[in-house]
Parts: structure tokens; sequence; C-alpha cells
């Protein structure tokens, strides 16, 4: 099959056709009708986040309001600034970006890698390892969670980063390898079939046209690895004894305890916890949108 | 071919002694000295503890700095090292750590554990420390304050708190009704009273209901076994070997909360959930049942700018009248590195006299075990004669083995059927009797 | 497309055979040193009684006896986790490759759509907890209000034991933002040559849609299907802290029960066994999947 740069039209800007996923989009009351659904969608599923906003800006006695008001009165800029001197917000932040910047690494550089082999290579054992591979998502890790801890206890890791970021480096996960897997036999086998015979070494093809192919997903395992050690609790939980080693996670908590909570301040906190998160988003997201097509095969 | 065989084979028990070996490195760290960083700095002496995060309130983190600058200061040689766990999470994290070795001498505990902490050997009984201690010795302290098992003391609750009425003041007077407390007082205050106001207080405002009692806690076994025990029953027969859940009393005791829920008088449950605004704080039920920490609650919602607050202890039933005492105690380790530094941080954390003055500014009127330290009040309209009413009339919760099983499985369940009301009463709890008597005899 | 090469001997095969085993090398080795362990230990585990303060006691096989021979609650949270996962896993599927197809649409601002449809996924459990409280309560919640004003019968939907569950299947959408971005990067592989080699033999936009974009987003859909079935027979955290498995059990998952009687009746051995049946029981799940796989599963590499 032959591929062809495609021209893709990026903005509404006269009555141009547009065509992506094969739909078309013409005039105005179907764009209208599209902002329209678009948007009452997403008033449903940002009432959480409307309503935690809201919270995170009243004070106490109208968080308890009846009937319940979603306009905070006053507004309470303030919380936030409270909210971060409860406990070492910018310590706990820098900690989260170690996590989370080093396990990021890690597993999109090494299931990137480990995905390689299993879509692209042939060999005897690929079957039954990627089996196993799959296998490992499907026990809770409730119950290897005392091993795992004990595991780490014994290479004197605890206390230390390390538990959270170095398995990183080891695949990262059977989700991310699955993943960069599915999207990797979708790609045309011509280029690598051209490159091998003009000598090329594997390497390389992974590097040179398998990884300039892949922008999207390597943009969603990024977004999905970033998120899911910056919200992780367990992990840091029982793994850092010593206060300062603490995650943002773990900071949430300390908003709550047995019988009691502190909502607004629960809230903003929560509210900053999650808008580094959602830069890093709206930043990938230009790369979602980077198939094969954007890219093309320059330098070939 | 042979090579083949052969290295396949030599695969094969390489794998299988690679397992071995993995499983080997996860199994539980033996307990020996596994904590013995601390011997670096040996001309102290340390004392391991495992508590919860001082979180919440400021008040509650000042009192914990201000505590541990007071134990520093008081015992120079002693050097304290706890490792801390927010709520959510403490069990893990406590699991975790003892599975990976850690040996802890004090560790923050919970009434649910105790039996286990026991049959595992991690905890111990304090009474020969108790005994030896030249400075207190055992009646100092109250024998509701003791969480002891089999005649052994395993914990001397630092905090106390009884469980009591909250009313809406406020709204009594308007109606020029007598209050409870006042019906307490006249030794009226019972349960047919408790219905009464429930019934009298249930309203409509703008179409929604504004009830006249919030039942919820009844779910609570340590909440319900005060109700119980004031229709002269409990939740299990003396030595825990069956369920009496069946009886005439429970049987009751039952029919007389499910009436709350059909008449209406209480919200159902799912009509708010615990973060929502169907609750006393807030006007929208006119009394409900909670221990002393409620004054946090109530200060945080701020309800006192609504409303005057009631307080009056729970009403006299067929066998009199009982509050249950809610303890917060600390265990100790049954096999401690350092007893000296571990039973002096033990004592000052939960009944010196100075730990009582600190930590009462948390609020709610709670006391230690010991019985010289008077409940402590923090805002003005906090009833001390109520909180002294309920102090001689406290009990403790019994606790089966297998409280928390019990209490997850089948009590909760049971609990949802009488609210639902999908059953007579009588075949709920004879399911409830016959599977929790299977359940402790299992 | 490329040639068929299958069983293609020699040496180079046997050196893309070894280079093969290289890439994977990196997971192998974290499989052996950090993932084999604790499973291993776990399925010790499952034979012992455990209750992690001291060591493991060997039972033999009671645990499992117990299991499939007197637990009630078994059979109970099986069935709840069933109904859940076959109502769930659909659904979530279907909704999340319509709003990929929404979403992939190329309009001033979509952007920040896609953003926004994100978010609830970013979000923390807690915080998002706090809010169906609101939506879903008996009393003052939002969803009764619109029932109400729309004049159809309203619920005390967090307790009712017959619509709780199916109150988590609706909550579940909050999510699907993950699944939709997964689609919304492979929709982007869909070479357009094919739409407009489409396009001029005069296909419609059904049939493009039908035999275009559903063939090459098929290894997608497998991927979120077989992933959607793992997770979701895993269903905890919801349940966990909105309901705690009530009311009457009627949202006692399996994982959570799993939890509860690791870490609240600390048995761990019991805990373990549990979780080995659920692997079983995904194991054949996914095998079935990968079976069928073959039918319906288009992979433009395939060789």
């Amino acid at each position: 099959m032959t591929q062809t740069r495609a021209e893709v039209p990026l903005t509404i800007t006269g009555g141009r056709k547009r065509s992506v996923a094969g739909l078309t989009m013409n005039g105005l009351l179907v764009r209208l009708a599209l902002y329209l659904f678009l948007s009452f969608v997403c008033l449903i599923l940002l009432f959480p986040n409307i309503w935690m906003i809201s919270t995170s800006l009243k004070d106490s006695p109208q968080i308890f309001a009846y009937p319940p008001e979603l306009i905070p009165a006053p507004f309470l800029w303030s919380n936030y600034l409270v909210a971060i001197q409860k406990f070492p917000f910018f310590l706990y932040l820098r900690n989260t970006l170690i996590v989370t910047g080093l396990a990021t690494f890690g597993t999109v550089l090494s299931a990137s890698l480990v995905a390689f082999g299993f879509a692209r290579r042939r060999f005897p054992e690929r079957e039954v390892l990627f089996g196993v591979l799959l296998s490992t998502m499907m026990l809770p890790s409730i119950v290897t969670l005392i091993p795992t801890f004990v595991l780490f206890t014994r290479l004197g890791w605890v206390n230390t980063f390390l538990p959270l970021t170095v398995p990183a480096f080891f695949g990262g996960g059977a989700f991310y390898i699955f993943l960069l897997r599915q999207f990797y036999l979708t790609l045309p086998y011509d280029y690598d079939e051209a490159a091998y015979i003009d000598g090329a070494s594997s390497l390389r093809v992974w590097w040179e046209i398998i990884l300039p192919f892949s922008k999207a997903p390597l943009a969603v395992i990024t977004v999905f690895t970033v998120l899911s050690n910056w919200n992780d609790f367990m992990g840091p939980l029982i793994y850092m004894n010593k206060p300062h080693m603490r995650t943002l996670a773990l900071g949430l908590q300390f908003f709550r305890d047995q019988r009691y909570t502190q909502w607004n301040y629960l809230m903003a906190a929560s509210t900053l916890t999650l808008i580094p998160v959602l830069i890093l988003f709206f930043a990938a997201q230009r790369y979602f949108m980077e198939g094969i097509l954007l890219t093309g095969l320059s330098g070939r | 071919m042979t090579k083949r065989l052969s290295r396949r084979e030599f695969m094969r028990n390489a794998g299988l002694a690679g397992t071995g070996l993995a499983l080997a490195a996860c199994a539980p760290v033996a307990q020996d000295g596994a904590m013995d960083d601390g011997s670096m700095m040996a001309e102290k002496q340390t004392a391991y503890i495992f508590d919860y995060d001082p979180t919440g309130t400021d008040a509650w983190v000042e009192a914990d700095q201000l505590f541990i600058e007071y134990f520093t200061e008081k015992y120079p040689d002693y050097e304290i090292i706890r490792e801390q766990a927010p709520w959510a999470g403490f069990t893990e994290k406590l699991l975790t750590s003892i599975a990976g070795g850690s040996e802890y001498d004090v560790i923050y505990g919970y009434w649910q554990w105790l039996p286990l902490f026991i049959e595992n050997n991690v905890i111990g009984p304090l009474d020969d420390l108790i005994d030896a201690d030249t400075e207190i010795s055992a009646d100092d302290f109250f024998d509701y304050a003791k969480e002891t098992i089999e005649g052994e003391t395993y914990g001397l609750a630092w905090f106390i708190s009884g469980w009591l009425h909250w009313y809406n003041l406020s709204a009594v007077n308007e109606a020029g009704a007598t209050t409870p407390k006042e019906m307490n007082e006249n030794g009226d205050w019972d349960y047919d009273a408790w219905y009464q106001f429930a019934k009298e207080y249930t309203s409509e405002q703008d179409g929604v209901p504004i009830y006249g009692y919030e039942m919820g806690s009844g779910r609570s076994v340590s909440v319900y076994v005060m109700l119980a025990w004031a229709w002269g029953t409990e939740q299990w027969n003396d030595d825990f070997s069956a369920s009496i859940m069946d009886n005439e009393e429970n049987v009751a005791l039952w029919k007389w909360i499910q009436q709350f829920y059909v008449e209406g008088l209480t919200p159902l449950p799912g009509s708010s959930t615990t973060e929502q605004p169907i609750s006393y704080t807030n006007g929208r039920s006119m009394a409900t049942m909670a221990g002393q920490w409620y004054t946090r609650t109530i200060v945080q919602d701020g309800a006192p700018d609504l409303f005057d607050i009631g307080m009056v202890p729970f009403p006299t039933g067929p066998s009199g009248q009982y509050s249950v005492a809610a303890l917060n105690s600390f265990y100790f380790s049954s096999s401690p590195g350092n007893v000296d530094p571990a039973w002096a941080w033990y004592k000052e954390r939960s009944f010196s006299e100075a730990a009582a003055s600190i930590y009462a500014k948390i609020g709610g009127g709670r006391f230690p075990s010991i019985k010289r330290v008077a409940p402590a009040t923090v805002y003005e309209w906090e009833d001390t004669e109520v909180y002294e009413a309920i102090r001689p009339i406290l009990r403790t919760y019994r606790t089966s083995p297998k409280e928390s099983e019990w209490i997850n499985t089948y009590w909760n369940v049971a609990w949802d059927e009488m609210v639902l009301g999908t059953r007579p009463v009588e075949e709920i709890l004879g399911q409830l009797a016959e599977e929790s008597t299977a359940l402790v005899n299992s | 497309m490329a040639l068929q090469t299958k069983h293609r001997p020699g040496p180079l095969a046997r050196k893309e055979a070894w280079e093969g085993r290289l890439y994977i090398l990196p997971w192998l080795a974290g499989f052996l040193i950090f993932t084999i362990g604790p499973m291993a230990a776990s399925i010790y585990f499952s034979f012992t009684k455990y209750s992690v303060l001291s060591g493991a006691d060997w039972l033999g096989l009671d645990n499992y006896t117990k299991l499939f021979g007197g637990d009630r609650l078994f059979g109970l949270t099986l069935y709840n986790t069933f109904y859940f996962v076959i109502l769930s896993v659909p659904l979530n599927l279907f909704a999340a490759f319509l709003v990929a197809l929404l979403l992939s649409v190329q309009v001033r601002g979509i952007n920040l759509y896609r953003t926004l449809y994100y978010l609830p996924v970013i979000t923390p459990a807690v915080a998002s907890a706090l809010t169906w409280g609101m939506l879903f309560s008996g009393d003052f919640g939002l969803v009764n209000a619109v029932l109400q004003a729309l004049g159809l019968p309203t619920f005390n939907w967090l307790f009712n034991p017959k619509i709780t569950k199916l109150v988590f299947v609706i909550m579940g959408l909050w999510g699907i933002g993950g699944s939709a971005i997964i689609f919304l990067a492979g929709l982007q592989n869909v070479p357009r040559v094919l739409y407009e080699a489409a396009g001029i033999d005069g296909a419609n936009l059904w049939h493009r849609f039908r035999h275009i974009t559903v063939p090459m987003m098929t290894p997608l859909i497998f991927f979120n299907l077989v992933l959607g079935i793992i997770g979701t027979f895993q269903v905890f955290t919801g349940a966990y802290i909105i309901t705690a498995g009530g009311p009457a059990n009627s949202t006692l998952f399996y994982v959570l029960y799993l939890y509860n009687n690791a870490f609240r009746f600390f048995k761990m051995g019991y805990a373990s066994a549990l979780a080995w049946v659920l692997f079983v029981i995904i194991l054949v799940f996914t095998v079935i999947q990968l079976r069928m796989a073959r039918l319906w599963v288009f992979y433009e590499a395939e060789r």
C-alpha cells in the first residue's frame, strides 16, 4: 500500500470540506449542532469539577448550606493560600515531579522498546511471553502489595524513590506495552522492509521509522504514565516513612482524619494538584492528532 | 537434538530456581533487629512509635507539635522515632511495615484489631508495667477506659468520648416545650420521649423535609450496643460463642428503630451522604447522636451561628441509662526493644496531665483514662454538666474476636434490610443471629 | 502490503529472533525481578492462613474449599461483578468510540473540548466522590431534580439495592476519557488515502465509517475491550469510597470483598485465594478474546 502525505485542514475558515476520520463537516448548522452537543456533554462531564472548584472557594458553613449553593459567597480565594500552607506543598510538589518525571521517562522509553519487540520482531516465544505479560494485569495488586514491599525492603530501597521509579525502566507495566504494541501493529510494514533492505539495523528502524510514526500513542502513554504516578497514593504511602519524602497525593490526605474533612481546603489542594497534569494534557494533545498523516516520511 | 533438549532443560531449571529465589525474597522479613539503624546513636535510648498523622484541624497539628516539644524537653536522653500514616491507608501502611520486619514499641490502636494483635503476639499486656510503675497504679484508671481482654489490660485510652444527643435548642424554645435536658433532670427522658421528640419536630419547609432525628450513626455497632444495653441486651452471649441478636429485646429495639425510617422521622441513607447537607449542623434535622468529638464538626459547619446547641445524655431504657465509651488507645509491643523510653512515651502521651491539657485544645470535652483529669471544654456552649453526667454511665463495647468481619459482612447488611423494610425484623435478625453464631464458631 | 514471509528460515530469522528477545528483555528482567516473586508468594499465601502480623500457616486447599463450598458472599460478589462488567464494558467502549469520533472533528476550539472531556479522568477520586452525592442523593440530588421537573419518578439512587449497580455503571461513563483518547490517537492512523479512494468510488459516510474506520480501528477496539474487561472485573474505588459495598451488599464487588478480607479482616491467605480465582476467570475471558480476535481484528502489519 502506498502512503501519501495528506493535506490536513486544521481550522474552519470557510466553506471548505473537512474530512477527518471519514466524516465530513459541512455547513453552519451542522457545526452549530456539533458545538451544542459537545458543550452539553461537556457540562455533564464537568459537573464534578465545577462543584469541586466551587467548594474550594467556599467557607465551611456554606459547604453545608441547604439548599446546596453553587456560587461561593464570598469567593474565598484565600482558601488556596491556606491549603498550600497546611502542608509543605512545594516540597511535595518537588517530590512528585521527581518521581513522575523519572517514572514517565523510564516507562515511555522502555515500553516503546519492548512493544517494538513484541510487535515488529518475530521469535518463537513471542506469543507465550505476550500472554505472560497480559496475565500480570489480571491479579489484583492488593495481594501482591505485601510481598512486593518485602522485596523492596530486602533490596534496601524503602525510604528512597527507587521503588517508585526503577520498575518503570523495566517496561513500565503491561498496560503501556500492550497499548504501544497495538499501535505498532497498525503501522504499515513497507517502510521497515525497505529500510532493512537498505541495511538498516532494527534499532534504527525503531528510532527513525516507528517512533516518528508513533507520536500520538507516545503522547497518550506519556499522559497516562504521568497521571498514574501523579495520583499514586499507595506507592508513596508504603515506601516513604520520612515526612519530607511524601508526594502530593499523600498531602491531600492531610485534610481528612477519622471523622472530619476540611472540604474547602481539600478541594483547593486537589485543584492545584490537578492543574499541572491538565497543562501537560493540553500541551500533549496536539500530538494526539499527529498520526502518520502529519508526520509523513521526511528524510527518507 | 540432545543439545537443544539440555538447553531447554537448563532454562526450565534456571527458571524454577529463579522463581524460587524470587519467592524467597518475598517471604516476610524475620523480626530481628530490622530497625537497628537506631543503634548508631548509642547514647540515646530510642523508642519506635507507629502513629497516625496529626491531620484535620490546625489545633490538632499544634497539639501534636507541643506534645513532642514537651516530651523532648522532659526526656533529653530518649529519642522517639515515629512513623506516621494518614487515616486512609493506615492499615496498609502498618501491615506492610510489619511484614517488612519493622518492630514498633508502641502502636496506635483500633479496638477492632485488638484480638488479632494479641493472637499474633504483636502487642502485649500492660499490667506488669503498671504494677512496676511507682507513679501510677491500676486503680487510678476508670475500668471502662481500659481495653481489657481476658483480664489483661492492653490499652489505656488517651482520649475517651462519651455519646450523647445533640438537639436544636432554639427550636425547642420556640415551641415552648420542655427541653430533653430538663426531661432528663426530671427523670422523664426515656425512649418514648426520644421518639415523641423526633415526631414532634419532623416537619416540612418549602416542600423539603426537616427531620426530627438523625439516626444514621445507629448503624455503627459500637453505638447500637448503647441502645441495646438500655434495653437490657447486647449482641453476643457472655463468651462470644453465640449471637443473641434474635432475642426479644433486640427484636423490639430494631422495631423501635425501624419506625423512625418507616415514618420518615429520620433521613434514609442515600438521601444525603456523609459529606452532604442533611444534618443536625445545618438545621435539617433537629437532633442527632454523636460523641463529644462532634463539637469540632459543629464548629466547622457553623451550627452555633444558626441555632443554640442543646446537649443531653442518652435516655433511660427498660434496664437503665448508658453511654458508650469511645476509646482511643495506644498498644504496647509484646517484645519492646527499649522498655524505658517506650513506656515513658506511652505514659506521657496516654494519661499525663500535661498531655491532657495540650490535647484538650482539640475540643470535645474528652478526658483520658486516668480519673484525676477532668473533661476539658473549649467552646462556651459546651455543657460541662452533661459531660459530668455521662462520665459515670459509660460502658465499653465488648469486642468479639471476629468483630470486623462480622460488622462488614453481616451486621451492615442486616441493618440495611431493616431500614429498607424488605423483610420482617424477626426474620432479618433470625438470619443474622444464625450466621453470626456460625462465624464466631468457624 | 508486505510479502507473506512466514517461517522464513535461516540466519536472518535467527537474528530477528534474538533481536526480538533483546527488545523485550527489559520487561522480562523486570518481570523476573519485581513481579514473579510477589505473584508466586501470593499463590503460596492462598494455601495458608496468613494475617500478615505473623507468619503464614499452611492450610492446604482449605481456602479454596471454603470459597467454593461455603462462602455465600463469593457467589454474591461474583454476581455483582459480572452484572457490572456485562453492562459497563460494552457501554463504555461504545461511548468512548463515539466521543473519540466527535473529538476528532477539526473545528475551532476542539482542543479545549478534548481537554475538558479528559478532565474527569485527571480529577482525584476523593474530589469526584463528593459530587456523586450532589448528583444522586435522594432528597436534593440534581438527577432527581431534573426527573421531577420532567414529571418522571424519582429514586433514592444510592440506597436502593435494585439500582445502585446501575448508578455505578452510569458513574463509570465519567471515566471514558482515557479510552476515548486512545481511540482518538488511533483515528489519526487511519490512512486518509483510503477515504479518498472510497470517496471516488462514491461510498457514503456510513459505508466509509463501517468499511474503513471501524476495521482500521479494530486493534484499538480490541485493546480497549481486553483492558476494559481486565479492569472492570477489578472494579473497586467507587464502591470503596461511596457505598462501602452497601446497601445490603448490592455494590459489594469482588475486589472490594477481597480488599476487606486482606486489610479489614486480616485474612490475607483467603484474599489471595480469591485473587487467584479472579485471575483464572479474567484469564479465561482474555484467552477467549485473543482467540476471537483472529476473526475480527485487522492488523496492518500482519504477516
